[in-house]
C-alpha cells in the first residue's frame, strides 16, 4: 500500500438522469499536492468532488482513499471538506463561530483550529455578521478541527472580495506548505489556479490534461478544455 | 391565589404543560434551521386521524396517535430523501391527506363530539394519571435524546452534506428527529389542541432567536418562554374560565410581540449577562 497516494480514482464514470458527466477518469492525489481542478460549467468538477468524498456513487470504476476501499473506508476525519455554498450561508437564526467548529471536532480543539484560519478573537461572533471572506475561513476551521490529511475545497471563494481572496489564498499556501496538508481546489478561477497550486488536472467530461501549471497552462489544453483558444498573461501580484 | 393548586386534575395540567413546554421547543429550535416549520402542523393534521382511529376502536387515543404520527413522519422522510422530492412539497400533500383522512375517519365514528374537541382545541385540565405518565416517560426519551445527538443534530440541520461528509449518518439522525418530532406533537395535543400545537413549537423559537446570541442561549431561552406561556395561560385560564390551548398560544403571541419590540435592549442585557 503506497502511502504517499491519498486518493486514487479508477476508471470512474458517471451519469446524470442519462447524460455522461465524467467519462473514464483516472487520477491519483498524493500527499503534499495542492491540486487544482479546473474546467467550464457543467464540466463534471464537482460532480467528482462528490465522488471523491462518497456522497456520489460511480456508475462505474472505484475510488480508494488512503489506500482503502471507498466502500470499506471509514475514517472520514482524515478527510476536511468545505463546501461550494460555505461563503453565502445565510442563517436565519443565531450560531456563533465556536459553535460551528464544535459541530464537528470537541471543545478541545476549536481554538486551534481557530488559531490556523486567524479567527480566535470573533469565536464569540455569530456566523452571520461575519463577512464572506470571514465565513470561509470558519468553514476552513471547522473542517481542520478533525486534523485532516486531505482537505478538499469546492469553489470556495465564490462570492469573497478580491482582497479577502488574496489573504484567504495565502492560508491555503500556509496549510500546504507549513502544516502539509494536502489541499484539492476546484475553482473556475484559471489565474488562481495558475498561480496557486502545485498540480492541474482539465475536466471536462473525461480528463484533458493533468500535471504542473507551467506544462498544462498552455493554449492547445485550454482550447480543448474550454473549447477555445485562450491567451494567458502572467502576471505577478 | 394558590387554590389553584388544591386540585389534582390542575396539577396535572401544569406537570403535563411543564413537559410539554420543555420538549416543544427543544425540537422545534432543530425545526425551525431546517426550514421545517410546517411539518408540525402537517403531523398535527395527521395526528387527529390518530385520535379518530382511537375513538372508532375505542383504543387510548394518544397511543394510536403517536403510532400514527411516527409511521407518517417516517414516510414523510423516506419521501423526502429518495424520491428528490422538496420538503415543503411532501407535506404540502401530507397536510390536506391527513385531514381527508380524518373527516373520513371521524364520519365513520358518528361525527363530532366533546371528545374530539377536546384533541381539536386541547383539554390539558382533563389529563388523566395514565398520559401524565406516558407523557413524563416519552418526554424524557425526547430530552435524552436530544442531549445525547445534541451536536450530530446540529450539525445535521446546519449542513447536511458535511455532516454525511464527516460519517455522522444522516439518514438515522434525521428518521430520529422527525420520529422525536411525531412523538411532540401526540403529546402536545393535549395542551394546546391539534389546531395550535405547531404555534407551541415555533412561535417561542422565533422569539428566541430575535435575542440569542448563540445557537445554546436562543435553545435555553426558547424553553424559558414556552415555560412561562404555559404557566401562566394556565393560570390565566383556570381564573378567567378560558381555553387554556387559546390562552397559551395568544400569550406566546405576546412574549414575541413584546421581544421583537424591545429586542435591541433585550440583546444588549443578554449580551452583558454572557460576558460576566
Amino acid at each position: 500500500m503506497n502511502n504517499n497516494i491519498l486518493v486514487k480514482i479508477n476508471n470512474v464514470s458517471f451519469h446524470y438522469d442519462g447524460q455522461l458527466v465524467l467519462d473514464s477518469i483516472n487520477l491519483e492525489i498524493k500527499r503534499g499536492e495542492f491540486l487544482g481542478i479546473i474546467g467550464p460549467n457543467g464540466s463534471g468538477k464537482t460532480t467528482l468532488l462528490k465522488i471523491i468524498l462518497g456522497l456520489l456513487k460511480p456508475d462505474k470504476g472505484s475510488i480508494q482513499l488512503f489506500g482503502q476501499d471507498i466502500k470499506v473506508f471509514h475514517d472520514w476525519s482524515k478527510i476536511g471538506y468545505v463546501p461550494q455554498k460555505a461563503g453565502s450561508v445565510v442563517t436565519h437564526f443565531p450560531i456563533t463561530v465556536e459553535e460551528v467548529i464544535e459541530m464537528s471536532g470537541n471543545k478541545n480543539e476549536v481554538t486551534d483550529a481557530l488559531t490556523a484560519v486567524d479567527m480566535e478573537k470573533h469565536r464569540k461572533r455569530l456566523l452571520n455578521e461575519l463577512s464572506g471572506g470571514q465565513q470561509q475561513r470558519v468553514f476552513i476551521a471547522r473542517a481542520l478541527a478533525l486534523h485532516p490529511e486531505l482537505l478538499i475545497l469546492d469553489e470556495p471563494t465564490v462570492g469573497v472580495d478580491v482582497d479577502s481572496q488574496a489573504k484567504f489564498y495565502q492560508l491555503l499556501r500556509d496549510l500546504n506548505t507549513k502544516h502539509n496538508l494536502t489541499l484539492v481546489l476546484v475553482s473556475h478561477d484559471i489565474d488562481v489556479v495558475a498561480h496557486e497550486v502545485n498540480e492541474i488536472a482539465c475536466i471536462n467530461c473525461k480528463l484533458i490534461c493533468h500535471g504542473k501549471p507551467k506544462d498544462i497552462l498552455k493554449s492547445d489544453f485550454m482550447e480543448k478544455l474550454y473549447g477555445k483558444e485562450l491567451r494567458f498573461v502572467v502576471h505577478g501580484h | 391565589m394558590f387554590e389553584i393548586f388544591q386540585y389534582s386534575f390542575m396539577i396535572r395540567a401544569f406537570l403535563a404543560g411543564i413537559m410539554i413546554a420543555i420538549i416543544a421547543p427543544l425540537i422545534g429550535n432543530f425545526l425551525v434551521i431546517r426550514r421545517l416549520s410546517l411539518i408540525a402542523d402537517t403531523l398535527s393534521h395527521i395526528a387527529l386521524s390518530g385520535v379518530a382511529i382511537g375513538l372508532l376502536i375505542g383504543s387510548q387515543p394518544l397511543l394510536t396517535t403517536i403510532i400514527l404520527t411516527t409511521i407518517a413522519s417516517i414516510a414523510i422522510e423516506k419521501l423526502r430523501t429518495s424520491k428528490n422530492i422538496p420538503g415543503e412539497a411532501v407535506l404540502a400533500m401530507f397536510l390536506p391527506g391527513g385531514l381527508a383522512l380524518s373527516i373520513i375517519l371521524i364520519s365513520l365514528a358518528h361525527g363530532f363530539n366533546a371528545n374530539l374537541f377536546s384533541y381539536l382545541f386541547g383539554s390539558i385540565t382533563t389529563v388523566e394519571k395514565n398520559e401524565l405518565w406516558l407523557i413524563f416517560g416519552l418526554g424524557m426519551v425526547t430530552v435524552a435524546t436530544i442531549i445525547i445527538l445534541y451536536k450530530k443534530l446540529l450539525y445535521a440541520s446546519f449542513d447536511e452534506e458535511s455532516a454525511r461528509v464527516s460519517g455522522i449518518p444522516i439518514e438515522l439522525v434525521n428518521t430520529t428527529l422527525i420520529i422525536l418530532t411525531a412523538i411532540t406533537v401526540s403529546l402536545s395535543m393535549r395542551v394546546v389542541g391539534v389546531l395550535l400545537i405547531g404555534a407551541l413549537m415555533i412561535i417561542p423559537v422565533i422569539t428566541a432567536m430575535q435575542v440569542g446570541k448563540s445557537f445554546k442561549q436562543s435553545t435555553y431561552l426558547s424553553v424559558g418562554f414556552a415555560l412561562i406561556s404555559v404557566i401562566i395561560g394556565l393560570v390565566l385560564a383556570y381564573y378567567f374560565n378560558l381555553p387554556a390551548g387559546g390562552a397559551i398560544v395568544l400569550l406566546s403571541l405576546g412574549i414575541f410581540g413584546f421581544v421583537a419590540t424591545f429586542s435591541h435592549t433585550l440583546t444588549r442585557i443578554l449580551a452583558i449577562r454572557s460576558h460576566e
